[in-house]
C-alpha cells in the first residue's frame, strides 16, 4: 500500500466519522424534544419520529463518501498505486462532507427540535416544520455532491 | 384547473323545523353552514345543553378505549416479559425495599380456566383475545342507522360505567398504596422498638424523645448531649452498617432539662417522631406490607377482568361509531348556533358546491319542510371555502399540497402538477427497480384489501405511485437491489459510472419543473388580466433561459446566445420596473436581477435528486459488499447472509423512502410553489363530515 492510499483512507474515515457524529448529535437533540412531546401526546409519535430522523442523513452521506473512496483505492479488490499527492487530493475532497456533515447535522437537529415543539402546539403545521428542517440539509447534500464528484472524477 | 365553483345558499324556515333541516343537510353532506348576517329583528341562537352532554359523552368514549388499551398492555406485558416491582420485606432487624422479579404469567388463560372450569377438564388451550385485522377496512353504515345510533347507546355506556368504576377503584387503590408506603417509610427506622409506639412519650418526670439524625451528625450528638445532665440515650441503628444514612435515636432526660435537651437536639438536626399509634412498629409494618400485597393483587385482578371482558372488537367498534356520531352531532349543534332566529322563524346561510344544487333542490323538496331559500353566486368580499374535486389519481396528492397550505378559492389547482412531479422525482431519488417492485407490491396488496375511498389512505396511494416510478427509473439506471454488474444493463446510464450525466439529468428535471411553475404563473396572470406582468415577468425568463441554452450549443455562434440572453435580462428588468414610479423603477428593476441568484440556487437544489439517488444505490451496494465479505470469511457466513441482506435492504428502503417523500415534498413546496402558488385557503367542511371511523354507504352519499 502506498502512502497516498493511506492518506486517502484518512479522508474516507474523516467523512464517515465527522458526518456520523453530526447526525448522532442532531438525532439526539431531536430525540429529546420528541420524547417530551410524545409523553404529552403519544399520538404525535410518528410525526415527531419523522422530524427526529431528518438529521440522520448526514451520517449516511458520510458513509457514501467513505465507500466511494474505498472503491477508488480498490480496498475490496487490488489496491491502486496512488501517489502521495493523489492521496492528499482525495482527502481534500472528502473534507466538504466531513465538515458540512458535522455542522449541518447539529444545526438540523436543533431545527428539528424546534419543529417538534411546533407540532406539539399545532399538529397541522407538520409540513411547514418539515420544510424548515429540510432547508438545513440542502447544504449537506451539496457537500455530498462535491465530495462524490471529486472522488469519482479524480484520475488515479 | 380551478377549485369547484361554490354557491352561496341562504334561506328562512320555521323554528320548529330547525333541527329537521339541519338533519336533512347533514344527510346531504354537501352544505357548510356559516355565520348568518345580523338581519333586523333576529337574535343569536344560544348553545343548548346538548353540547355539554355530547362533549361529556365524547370524553367518556375516549376514556373507555384508552383505559382498555392500558389494562390490556399491562396484562400483555405480564404474559410476555413478566413484571418487576419493589416490595417491602420485614425481618427482625430492619425493613428492606427489595426488587421483585415476577415470572411470566398468562393471567387471561388463568381467568379463562376459572370462568369455564365446569365445562372443561384436562388441558386448557392458551386464551387468545380477538385481534383486529392487520389491514383494517373502514366500515360502512347507512345514514339512517348512523343518525339513530344514540338510541342503542345505553348498553355501551353501561359498559363504560363499569370501566369507570374499575378506574375509580384503581385510583383508590393507588392512593392507598401511597399511604401504606409512606407509613412504612416513616416507621421503618423504629422497627426494632418492641413496644407500642404510643408508649414513647413524656412521663410525669421525664422527657422522652424519639427520632432520627443524619449519620454524620452522630459525634456532634454525643458531644451535645454531654452538656445535658441526667440524660440517657441509645442509638437503635447498626452503626457498622455502611448502607444507612440515618440513625434512629431514643433519648430520655429529666423534665427540668427538657428545653436544654430540645435545643441541643435541634442543633444536631434531630427529626422527632411522635406517634399515638397503639401498635408495635413491627405489627404496623407487617399489616401495611400485607395491604400492599392485596392492593397489587386487586390491581392485577382489575386489569385481567378488563382485558378479559373487553377482548371483543364489537365494543371498540361501538364506541367508535358513537364517537363519530357525537362529533357530527357537535358539528350540527354548532351549525345551529351560527343561524339567527326571530320568535318563530330562523335564517341560515352557507356554501354549497355548484354541482350539488340540483341534489339539494330535490332532497329539500322531498323533505316537505316549510322553507324558502335561494342559491346565488358569491358576491364581492365573500370568500368561499376551497373544495377541490380531482380524479382518483390526483386526489391522494391533496395531502401533500394541504400539508403546505390549501389553495385559495380563486387560485389554480396545483394538485395535478404536484401529482405529476411527485411521481416523476420519487423514482429518481430511490432509483432501484428491486425496491420499486417491493414497494409497489406491498402498497397494492394493502389497497386491494382495504379498498379505501377516494380521500382515504393517501400516503399508501402516494407510495404506490412512487413505487411504480422507482421501477421505471431503476430500469433506466440499471439499479437492482444494488447488485453490481447485474445482467440487465441500464437503459439510460449508471449514475455512479457517469456522475456528470446524472447531474445534468437532475438539473434538467428541475429546470423543467421550474419552467412549468413559471408557466402556471403566466397563465394565472393572464387570467387576472395582467398580460404585461406575464410577458415581462415570465416570458423574459424563458428568453433568458433559451439564450443561456444557446451558449452551450456548438454550431450557434456565441454572440447569438449572448444577445438573446441579454434581451431576456432586459425584459426581466422591465418587469421589475412595471407599476412603479420615479426612482422606484430603478430599484425594482435591479431587485429583479437579484432574482437570478434565487433562481440559480433553486435550480441547484435539484441536485438532491442525484444525491438521494446515489444514497440509496450506494447503501444497497454497501450491504451487498458486507454480505460478500462475511461469506468470504467462513461457510457459516451463508447462514448469516440472508439476515444481513434482509435487514440491510429493509433499513435502506425505509430510510430512503422517508428521504424521497420528505425531499420530494420540499421540492414542491419551495422550488415549485415558490414560482406561482400562494395558498392559505380554508377547506370546505360540510355538515356531516366530522367522521373518523365510519363511511356512509354509497346510496347515501351525494352525487359529487
Amino acid at each position: 500500500m502506498t502512502l497516498g492510499v493511506g492518506i486517502a483512507l484518512i479522508g474516507a474515515g474523516l467523512a464517515a466519522a465527522l458526518a456520523g457524529t453530526g447526525s448522532a448529535i442532531g438525532v439526539g437533540i431531536g430525540g429529546q424534544a420528541a420524547a417530551g412531546v410524545t409523553a404529552e401526546d403519544p399520538d404525535k409519535f410518528s410525526k415527531t419520529l419523522i422530524l427526529q430522523l431528518l438529521p440522520g442523513t448526514q451520517g449516511i452521506y458520510g458513509l457514501i463518501v467513505a465507500f466511494m473512496v474505498f472503491l477508488k483505492v480498490g480496498l475490496f479488490g487490488t489496491m491502486v498505486e496512488m501517489t502521495t499527492a493523489q492521496g492528499w487530493a482525495i482527502l481534500g475532497v472528502c473534507l466538504p462532507m466531513a465538515i458540512a456533515g458535522l455542522i449541518s447535522g447539529i444545526y438540523q437537529g436543533k431545527c428539528a427540535a424546534s419543529g417538534i415543539s411546533t407540532i406539539a402546539k399545532r399538529p397541522e403545521a407538520f409540513g411547514k416544520a418539515m420544510s424548515l428542517t429540510i432547508m438545513v440539509e440542502t447544504y449537506a447534500l451539496l457537500a455530498l455532491l462535491i465530495s462524490v464528484l471529486g472522488v469519482l472524477m479524480m484520475k488515479v | 384547473m380551478q377549485p369547484t365553483k361554490m354557491m352561496r345558499i341562504a334561506g328562512v324556515g320555521v323554528s320548529s323545523q330547525r333541527k329537521k333541516l339541519i338533519d336533512a343537510l347533514t344527510k346531504l353532506g354537501c352544505v357548510q353552514i356559516i355565520k348568518s348576517g345580523e338581519w333586523d329583528n333576529t337574535v343569536n341562537i344560544d348553545e343548548d345543553s346538548s353540547v355539554d352532554i355530547a362533549n361529556v359523552k365524547l370524553a367518556r368514549l375516549a376514556f373507555s378505549r384508552s383505559f382498555i388499551k392500558e389494562q390490556k398492555s399491562y396484562v400483555a406485558r405480564k404474559a410476555k416479559k413478566g413484571d418487576k416491582y419493589y416490595e417491602y420485606q420485614l425481618n427482625d432487624q430492619a425493613v428492606q425495599r427489595v426488587k421483585v422479579k415476577q415470572n411470566k404469567v398468562d393471567l387471561l388463560t388463568q381467568m379463562d380456566i376459572q370462568q369455564n372450569s365446569k365445562q372443561e377438564n384436562g388441558k386448557h388451550k392458551p386464551y387468545k383475545a380477538e385481534k383486529p385485522p392487520l389491514i383494517p377496512r373502514k366500515p360502512e353504515i347507512s345514514y339512517e342507522d348512523f343518525s339513530t345510533c344514540d338510541k342503542r347507546e345505553k348498553p355501551v355506556f353501561d359498559l363504560i360505567k363499569k370501566l369507570e368504576n374499575y378506574n375509580q377503584e384503581l385510583l383508590t387503590i393507588k392512593a392507598e398504596e401511597i399511604k401504606s408506603r409512606t407509613l412504612i417509610e416513616q416507621i421503618a427506622p423504629f422497627v426494632k422498638l418492641d413496644l407500642k409506639l404510643s408508649v414513647y412519650r413524656d412521663t410525669k418526670h421525664c422527657a422522652v424523645r424519639l427520632g432520627t439524625i443524619k449519620v454524620k451528625k452522630h459525634n456532634m450528638l454525643i458531644n451535645a448531649l454531654d452538656v445535658v445532665p441526667n440524660v440517657a440515650y441509645e442509638v437503635l441503628s447498626d452503626l457498622n452498617s455502611k448502607r444507612i444514612t440515618q440513625l434512629t435515636v431514643a433519648v430520655v432526660c429529666l423534665k427540668e432539662y427538657e428545653s436544654l435537651l430540645d435545643e441541643k437536639l435541634e442543633s444536631c438536626e434531630f427529626v422527632a417522631f411522635n406517634s399515638l399509634n397503639n401498635h408495635k412498629p413491627k405489627d404496623i409494618i407487617a399489616k401495611e406490607v400485607v395491604n400492599l400485597k392485596l392492593c397489587r393483587a386487586r390491581r392485577e385482578e382489575i386489569a385481567t377482568a378488563t382485558a378479559y371482558e373487553f377482548d371483543n372488537l364489537q365494543f371498540v367498534a361501538d364506541t367508535r361509531l358513537l364517537e363519530d356520531f357525537y362529533n357530527v352531532k357537535l358539528q350540527m349543534l354548532t351549525a345551529e348556533t351560527q343561524m339567527r332566529a326571530t320568535t318563530s322563524a330562523f335564517v341560515f346561510e352557507g356554501w354549497v358546491p355548484d354541482n350539488c344544487q340540483e341534489l339539494i333542490n330535490e332532497k329539500l323538496g322531498e323533505s316537505k319542510l316549510a322553507l324558502y331559500y335561494v342559491v346565488r353566486e358569491a358576491e364581492e368580499g365573500e370568500i368561499p371555502p376551497t373544495f377541490i374535486e380531482d380524479n382518483a389519481f390526483v386526489t391522494p396528492y391533496h395531502s401533500v399540497t394541504n400539508m403546505y397550505s390549501a389553495p385559495m378559492y380563486n387560485e389554480i389547482n396545483p394538485n395535478p402538477f404536484v401529482a405529476f412531479f411527485f411521481i416523476l422525482f420519487f423514482g429518481v431519488m430511490l432509483s432501484d427497480a428491486g425496491y420499486g417492485i417491493l414497494i409497489t407490491l406491498v402498497t397494492s396488496i394493502i389497497l386491494a384489501v382495504a379498498k379505501p375511498r377516494k380521500h382515504e389512505m393517501s400516503l399508501v396511494k402516494i407510495l404506490l405511485g412512487g413505487g411504480i416510478s422507482t421501477i421505471f427509473w431503476g430500469v433506466m439506471f440499471g439499479g437492482y437491489f444494488g447488485i453490481e454488474n447485474f445482467f440487465i444493463k441500464p437503459i439510460l446510464f449508471n449514475p455512479i459510472d457517469e456522475p456528470m450525466n446524472m447531474l445534468i439529468l437532475s438539473l434538467g428535471l428541475g429546470l423543467f419543473q421550474m419552467v412549468v411553475g413559471m408557466g402556471i404563473n403566466a397563465y394565472s396572470l393572464f387570467k387576472q388580466k395582467k398580460p404585461l406582468d406575464a410577458i415581462f415577468g415570465v416570458f423574459s425568463w424563458y428568453v433568458l433561459l433559451i439564450g443561456v441554452g444557446l451558449l452551450f450549443i456548438k454550431p450557434v455562434p456565441m454572440i447569438a446566445g449572448i444577445i438573446v440572453a441579454v434581451l431576456g435580462l432586459v425584459g426581466i428588468m422591465i418587469g421589475g420596473a412595471l407599476h412603479k414610479k420615479g426612482m422606484k423603477t430603478v430599484s425594482g428593476a435591479v431587485s429583479k436581477l437579484y432574482g437570478l441568484i434565487g433562481f440559480f440556487s433553486d435550480l441547484m437544489s435539484y441536485t438532491r435528486l442525484f444525491g438521494l439517488g446515489l444514497a440509496s444505490s450506494v447503501i444497497a451496494m454497501v450491504f451487498n459488499q458486507l454480505g460478500g465479505i462475511i461469506v468470504g470469511l467462513s461457510p457459516i457466513g451463508y447462514v448469516v447472509l440472508p439476515f444481513i441482506l434482509l435487514i440491510g435492504h429493509a433499513f435502506n428502503i425505509f430510510i430512503n423512502t422517508l428521504g424521497a417523500y420528505v425531499h420530494n415534498s420540499r421540492l414542491q413546496f419551495v422550488e415549485f410553489f415558490g414560482r406561482f402558488y400562494t395558498g392559505g385557503g380554508i377547506l370546505f367542511n360540510p355538515l356531516g363530515s366530522n367522521r373518523k371511523y365510519y363511511n356512509f354507504t354509497r346510496e347515501e352519499v351525494t352525487k359529487s
